[in-house]
């Protein structure tokens, strides 16, 4: 029969599970830590160098555009004669114009400019002509006619935003003209918008004062000043940002969404590229691995944690079997094998046990039948020495002297002892061999009780020791064997004679609770420590103060009286404090029958 | 069980930590940007968030006989032009509300009474103009008094238009006048919704952007001409108003 496993932790096993945990978990959260900032590291840097190429196509766009515009109005005439030019009657600058303005659909106004700043012709895309002005105390002629190339800032029309592009006209090397062009965005705006970032990615653009360069320019974002944005003011003084530092992930000011963002500046014109990716689309791909990579962590754990605590219990499950089964044998029984079936160490412990227990169980046979036949043996002698002595001393030898008396006493004492311990040695190897069979039935325990005090009333005289008994009188009967019960309380009487003072009260008292029939023996003796209540009911125990008085024993009546008490089926307990005294209550079943009342009860 | 308790919080909180701090971007709020609080040229106090403009059409009491009927129509045409080129300047946050005085007010002197002042500068220019408005129609007394066309709500900016029958156009303070020519006449079809919108900037202490010079003729006969300094609507008049823009640093100086 296997024995129960006991259900309380060990400490084995919570060393072993943790043990387990921290050498298995703590690598996983380790890699699964540097996985998720790698990967991380990793998807910024590929956003960054993602958003820079579009930064590039985006400048590259538009440089492209101010190139061609440029190209196309700073003509160098190099074979025309200036002096003809001058002269000639065909304004070819109104033919230019007009040229010019038909080969690109983002001019909407050319106009010539004479060096001394003179409109000379002037041509529009979408009205008359108009006056010719005399642009003369313009700051862009006045770069212009120095030979330099200017885009104004961005302006904003009904027809859209537009720039003026003024560049010097060169005839042989030399400036001829001043050409001013009214140069419309909305072409560029628009190849501007087509650049996407995968999807959702999109590019915003700034003019150096910080204007919104864009086909919805008067939508309610833009009444911010976006030149008082950092991103747009630090780009403007010549630092690109990359997307690789935590600002460069923001609430965008302009379309409200969440993105990573980069930056750069175009140098001639002084515009700002912003390439903005919403994170919903930049952050999808990232956002799948760390979750996978989560996800597989938590079930590590969780896995560990399970397989950590099955290891844990079939290591400790062997040891708690031993244990078990330690205390079994501790109790005298041997009948109990150990199974470990794990194929290692354990289980050869596990057979190297059961041998033992054998063994154990071989010996305690051997024991029990050599103190049963040792004490069968002496009971004959020693009992024919008792009757022989009890005739001597009847008389029926003849009479004895004092002096033989004596001598005899001695005799007589120690062979009443021996007869005593005889008697309990086969009382205690008929119980260890099964042998003791005790047969009960319902009885009135207040007539035995009033029959063993009568009996133990010369011991109790001897020093004047009074015993209190006064019985309820509708007490039940109980279910006991009345030998028995008798020789039960005989003991505990007896030893509440011998163990307490002179002049001593005993009281004997019942209890009926829960179908059983209590009976409490209590005396105001010696008491007994805690420490000996504990191996009171054990074979030859006798505590170590008594041992050393002059109180006889054999340490075998109360280990007897347990024998007994529990063949009846009953409980026994002891309650005792050093100098108060000792109580043993000894419990049985109730009969069930009628009530029947005592005659008397002393 | 002490230690295992404790294992398990420790795997809690790195479980709890991983998904919340490792590889997680920290997303900044939206900076706080500056708002555009559009006001006066150059005078941060005066707020034009609400522009109230009064318009009449002033006829001096000689020339009833050029009345246009269809003055109405015309001005609306061209205020919707100048709302709409107002709205892209200044981004939507100054807004034009317009009202017309559908009585035609017949001035009490004669047109060239009142043109003669037009040749002086901004600020005497509309003066005969604008006192006879502001007696007749302006005051509780006047016998043109308009309550709706006088009120001046709290915190907009009030300024009137004067459609005047005959030559001229002006603008100072808050009154601004154009010659009915260039809202009805075939000639200003292209350029007249941006002489309004010019003199009725002036209402708003915009500058004119162009200097005035006298041309000398071999012949030494003179002319004024116009020299632009910026190219914007403050500095030429003669093209569409779909082509013209307010300069930026007049927006700088408006509170953009």
């Amino acid at each position: 029969m296997q024995p129960e496993i006991p259900k309380k932790r060990g400490q084995l096993r919570d060393t072993f599970i943790l043990l387990f945990i921290v050498i298995s978990c703590v690598p996983i959260l380790v890699l699964g830590t540097v996985s998720l900032y790698s990967i991380s590291n990793t998807h910024k840097k590929n956003v960054s160098e993602l958003e820079k190429q579009t930064l590039i196509v985006s400048e590259e766009i538009i440089n492209a555009f101010f190139n061609e515009i440029i190209d196309t109005i700073s003509t160098k005439f190099d074979s025309l004669d200036q002096s003809n030019l001058q002269g000639s009657d065909v304004n070819w600058q109104q033919i230019y114009a007009e040229k010019f303005l038909q080969s690109n659909s983002a001019f909407s106004q050319i106009s010539f400019v004479s060096n001394e700043g003179k409109e000379v012709a002037k041509y529009s895309k979408f009205s008359k002509s108009g006056i010719l002005l005399n642009v003369s105390d313009s700051a862009m002629f006045k770069s212009a006619i120095l030979g330099k190339v200017t885009i104004s800032d961005v302006h904003s029309t009904l027809r859209g935003q537009t720039v003026t592009v003024t560049a010097p006209l060169f005839v042989d090397g030399k400036i001829f003209n001043v050409v001013i062009a009214e140069v419309s965005l909305t072409p560029l705006i628009s190849s501007i918008e087509k650049v996407r970032l995968q999807n959702k990615g999109y590019i915003l653009l700034f003019d150096k004062n910080g204007t919104l360069i864009s086909s919805k320019n008067n939508s309610s974002n833009t009444q911010h000043k976006y030149i008082s944005w950092s991103r747009l003011s630090t780009t403007l003084q010549g630092a690109s940002l990359d997307a690789l530092s935590p600002d460069d992930v923001y609430v965008s000011p302009v379309t409200s969404l969440p993105v990573v963002g980069s930056t750069r500046l175009i140098p001639d014109i002084n515009w700002v590229i912003f390439v903005e990716w919403p994170l919903s689309e930049s952050g999808l791909l990232v956002e799948n691995f760390r979750h996978t990579i989560l996800i597989s962590i938590f079930i590590s754990i969780v896995a560990v944690l399970i397989v950590a605590s099955y290891f844990a219990y079939r290591l400790v499950r062997p040891i708690r079997l031993l244990q078990n089964a330690t205390k079994e044998i501790e109790r005298g029984n041997f009948e109990n094998n150990v199974v470990i079936t794990t194929n290692n160490e354990l289980e050869e412990l596990g057979d190297s046990f059961n041998t033992m227990a054998t063994g154990l169980k071989r010996l305690e046979e051997l024991k029990n039948e050599f103190v049963y036949v040792a004490a069968h043996e002496l009971r004959a002698p020693v009992t024919a020495i008792k009757g022989y002595m009890e005739l001597i001393f009847d008389g029926s030898g003849g009479s004895i002297t004092p002096e033989m008396e004596h001598l005899l006493s001695p005799v007589r004492k120690s062979n009443d002892r021996l007869v005593n311990l005889v008697n309990d040695l086969l009382k205690v190897a008929r119980s260890e061999a099964g042998k003791l069979e005790i047969e009960i039935s319902p009885a009135d325990i207040r007539k035995e009780i009033t029959a063993i005090i009568d009996e133990s009333r010369p011991l109790a005289l001897k020093r004047n020791v009074t015993i209190n008994y006064t019985p309820q009188e509708d007490l039940p009967l109980a279910m006991i064997n009345i030998g028995s019960f008798k020789e039960v309380i005989m003991n505990f009487i007896s030893n509440a004679i011998k163990y307490g003072n002179d002049n001593g009260i005993i009281n004997i008292t019942h209890e009926v609770t829960d179908g059983m029939l209590s009976t409490s023996v209590s005396d105001n003796g010696r008491g007994i420590s805690e420490e000996d209540l504990g191996h009171l009911f054990q074979k030859f125990f006798r505590a170590p103060d008594v041992k050393s008085t002059e109180i006889e024993g054999t340490g075998l009546g109360l280990f007897i009286t347990k024998e007994l008490i529990e063949k009846m089926g009953g409980t026994l307990s002891v309650t005792s404090k050093i100098g108060e005294g000792t109580s043993f209550k000894v419990s049985f079943k109730i009969a069930k029958g009628p009530i029947i009342l005592a005659n008397s009860a002393n | 069980m002490r230690n295992l308790s404790i294992t398990f919080i420790f795997l809690l909180t790195s479980l709890i930590s991983l998904t919340i701090f490792v590889g997680v971007s920290k997303v900044n709020d939206v900076p706080k940007l500056e708002i555009i609080t559009p006001h006066m040229y150059d005078n941060e106090e005066r707020s034009i968030e609400t522009i109230n403009l009064s318009i009449m059409y002033f006829v001096p009491k000689d020339r009833t006989d050029r009345i246009k009927d269809n003055w109405q129509e015309a001005a609306i045409y061209k205020l919707k032009e100048l709302q709409d080129f107002h709205q892209t300047q200044f981004r939507g946050t100054s807004i034009i509300d317009y009202k017309l005085l559908n009585e035609i007010v017949i001035g009490e002197k004669n047109a060239k009474e009142y043109e003669d002042y037009f040749g002086y500068d901004d600020k005497d220019s509309l003066v005969p103009v604008k006192n006879e408005i502001t007696k007749r129609i302006l005051t509780l007394d006047g016998d043109l008094y308009n309550k709706s066309i006088s009120e001046i709500k709290p915190g907009e900016r009030k300024v009137y238009l004067v459609i005047f029958e005959g030559v001229g156009a002006a603008g100072n303070e808050n009154f601004s006048l154009i010659s009915r020519s260039y809202l009805t006449d075939s000639m200003h079809k292209d350029n007249g919704s941006t002489f309004l919108a010019h003199e009725f900037y002036h209402t708003l202490g915009l500058p004119d952007n162009y200097k005035t010079s006298m041309k000398v003729y071999e012949d030494n006969q003179q002319e004024k001409i116009s020299i632009p300094t910026k190219l914007d609507i403050m500095g030429q008049v003669n093209i569409p108003i779909f082509d013209t823009y307010i300069d930026n640093e007049i927006l700088n100086k408006m509170g953009l």
